[in-house]
């Protein structure tokens, strides 16, 4: 039986490892699917029947699996810089899910304890607490907050970026570039994002807060895409 | 040369091919070393494969030659022959050719 990557599941484990390892370096370098899936099936049928006649993968490469799969790359054209989009977006959605569930979790708590602390404060002082939830320090505060998400957000996204696409090329400069392309994205979505909750007067309905997510979020996206296709043109 | 030598004679499988070149003399030939020789010969449009079933597992892929395959063989050859009887001349007129040698 074919597996979809074209790996044949009846060879034996020996032949699936070596074939899974040339196969996994192909998908670090980001070659798409389409092209590796059919050198992966011819590899795996050709140490599939090596194998019949008494021969490990490792004698009949006759080099280690990482040599023998830069040599298949090389000679099929494949040491390019690959844009890797979908990965890139898929990685940074991990990373953004994670930054807003942490933000659920931690930040929002964080704000209404800290806030309330200072509250506390300011009565004690003999401050009118009252005027405190309409002051300038409050929304200060509440700004902060929200600032020190949105840094944490960046940050998430872009270590999982880095960790989803640390073998492909002009990574550096893909980060550098994204972490300046999604500040001025969120300076532009942020705002409109606020916008729409003042029309819809902060409405809850899922319409409404998918509006917003998805604008910071589309936007955050498409930045990415263009810092790495920024960093490709440098390549 | 001799990849292109091996699938004029007769059209071979990857793994085959490097079984053949071994046996023809060319001593330890891996697979790791043909595969890509014979990746880099069909984008040169040297090589053509068809797929194959083979009724001890999954279909395979055998590679024969070209028009332009043919060419080239012919060619290399032809360069090949040449300058071995150069240095086939040289060596004989130096005199340190087998048997020839004082």
């Amino acid at each position: 039986m074919i597996t979809p990557s074209g790996r044949d599941r009846d060879a034996p484990a020996a032949v699936q490892s070596v074939v899974r390892d040339a196969e996994r370096s192909w998908r670090r370098l980001g070659v798409p699917r389409a092209l590796r899936d059919p050198v992966v099936a011819d590899v795996c049928a050709d140490l599939h029947a090596a194998y019949g006649q008494g021969r490990t993968p490792e004698t009949v490469l006759g080099m280690t699996v990482a040599e023998f799969a830069e040599q298949v790359a090389r000679e099929n054209g494949w040491l390019v810089a690959w844009p890797m989009y979908g990965r890139l977006l898929a990685s940074a959605a991990v990373g953004a899910a994670a930054a807003i569930l942490a933000g659920f979790a931690l930040v929002l708590p964080s704000m209404y304890l800290v806030l309330a602390a200072v509250g506390h404060v300011l009565v004690w002082a003999g401050s009118d607490a009252e005027g405190y939830r309409e002051s300038s320090l409050n929304a200060g505060i509440v700004y902060a907050m929200y600032a020190l998400f949105g840094v944490g957000f960046v940050a998430a996204v872009l270590t999982a970026v880095r960790w989803g696409l640390k073998a492909a090329v002009q990574l550096r400069q893909t980060l550098s570039a994204g972490a300046v392309l999604i500040a001025v994205s969120a300076a532009v979505s942020v705002p409109l994002a606020v916008a729409i909750g003042h029309v819809s007067r902060f409405s809850s309905a899922p319409l409404v807060v998918a509006a917003e997510f998805g604008l910071v979020l589309g936007l955050a996206g498409a930045a990415l895409v263009a810092a790495r296709a920024w960093a490709l043109r440098l390549s | 040369m001799c990849v292109l030598a091996a699938l004029d004679q007769q059209p071979s499988h990857a793994y085959e091919l490097a079984t053949r070149l071994a046996e023809a003399g060319l001593g330890e030939v891996s697979y790791g070393t043909v595969y890509p020789l014979i990746t880099r010969l069909r984008r040169s449009g040297l090589l053509h494969e068809q797929q194959q079933l083979s009724p001890l597992g999954p279909a395979r892929k055998v590679f024969s030659l070209t028009k332009a395959g043919r060419a080239a063989l012919t060619d290399w050859l032809a360069l090949w022959q040449r300058s071995t009887s150069d240095v086939e001349a040289v060596l004989r007129a130096t005199g340190v050719w087998a048997g020839e040698r004082r």
